[in-house]
């Protein structure tokens, strides 16, 4: 269900072949959010609480390293009507 | 409103149908109106509120799993993600059957924001006016979508058995009233033993369809276990067992066949689970 990847090109690889989710190292920040979604159309549906935190590099700014940062699920997205919407 | 810390938690839940504007619906997913619980707290502390919010996660990812089969991942929101207002937006995500994730449920950290917005205060212990701290959660019918997504198939519902308002269906093979009368005093008593063992079982006698309408008509409709019993078993003292979620067809003891039951539901919950994982890794 979940495929954990170290890079952008094998995170692509993955939702076009395996979809699921993907767990990859990501900066936190909201710009790196949506340059994911606007290339690949797959959201951060959550950062697991089971994850430990774990050092990497974020997958789209390749340069920039991430000490102790959690593993946020990535995947496909599906309908983005949530609960508690405005 | 002021109230002491003594009033405090204030814990609210309720059934309410909601209508919205939307641009694209979606079956059970994203309707204009659909039927949700939520959930509204109030606590004089932070850390009771935070419990409070992953309280409502547990119970959720537990019903989803424990109840509908279907495993979750719990977590936390990206800050894009969020509820507005919220501190923190916790939620399970349920992977479907086609690779893709669905929000499921969501349980909100809210701080003192909404209580600053709106004014909320309560006297605390030590004699002073605070904001209280804030929860809100929920999940709705579209629970239903996802059990639908995660289970069924091109024949229709897959239902998980602790859902399942039917949990076996009985077919008689008949082709005569003689034929009929004795398959029903052969499969009486094991009607009997089953529902004392506490299952819902339909004997579905009906002499305006054939067997394979039948088969069919629970199928679509999800029913966990199908029993089919004639005139050749009643010689062998057998019957035939369909399982909705395997699709396997056994003939099996007819004396034994009410202790079986446990075994079923057992596989029934492996399976969900083995065929989940499979989805997201085909």
């Amino acid at each position: 269900m979940i495929t954990e990847v170290n890079s952008y090109a094998e995170f692509k690889r993955v939702l076009d072949e395996k979809t699921g989710f993907v767990s990859a190292h990501w900066d936190g920040t909201l710009e790196t959010e949506i340059a994911i979604k606007d290339e690949t159309k797959a959201t951060i549906r959550c950062i697991p609480l089971d994850a430990k935190p774990e050092s990497g590099v974020c997958i789209i700014r390749e340069n920039l390293r991430i000490e102790g940062f959690c593993l946020p699920g990535l995947t496909k997205i599906l309908g983005l009507f949530t609960l508690f919407d405005k | 409103m002021d109230q002491s810390y003594r009033d405090l938690p204030l814990l609210i839940n309720q059934w309410a149908n909601v209508v919205r504007w939307e641009m694209r619906t979606r079956l059970f997913l994203r309707t204009s109106e659909f039927l949700w619980q939520e959930g509204h707290t109030a606590h004089s502390t932070e850390a009771e509120a935070i419990r409070e919010t992953e309280l409502m996660l547990d119970v959720y990812a537990d019903f989803a799993e424990s109840f509908m089969a279907v495993p979750v991942v719990k977590g936390r929101k990206s800050a894009g993600e969020r509820f507005p207002g919220a501190i923190e937006t916790y939620c399970i995500e349920a992977m479907m059957q086609d690779g893709k994730s669905l929000q499921a449920g969501t349980s909100h950290f809210l701080g003192q924001n909404f209580a600053k917005a709106f004014e909320v205060k309560f006297t605390s212990k030590e004699g002073k006016l605070d904001y209280v701290w804030g929860t809100s959660w929920g999940v709705s019918t579209r629970l239903m979508g996802a059990l639908i997504m995660a289970h069924s198939d091109d024949e229709g519902l897959v239902l998980p058995p602790k859902l399942a308002p039917i949990h076996v269906v009985i077919v008689p093979i008949f082709r005569n009233e003689d034929e009929l009368n004795k398959v029903t005093a052969a499969i009486d008593p094991i009607i009997k033993s089953l529902r004392q063992l506490g299952y819902a079982v339909k004997f579905d006698n009906r002499d305006t369809h054939k067997p394979g309408f039948k088969f069919a008509e629970w199928e679509l409709k999800g029913v966990p276990v199908r029993l089919a019993i004639g005139p050749r078993d009643l010689e062998n003292g057998t019957v035939e067992v369909a399982r909705r979620d395997t699709k396997i067809k056994e003939t099996r003891k007819l004396q034994d066949i009410a202790g079986e039951f446990p075994s079923f539901w057992m596989r029934f919950r492996k399976i969900c689970s083995r065929r989940r994982l499979r989805s997201g890794t085909v």
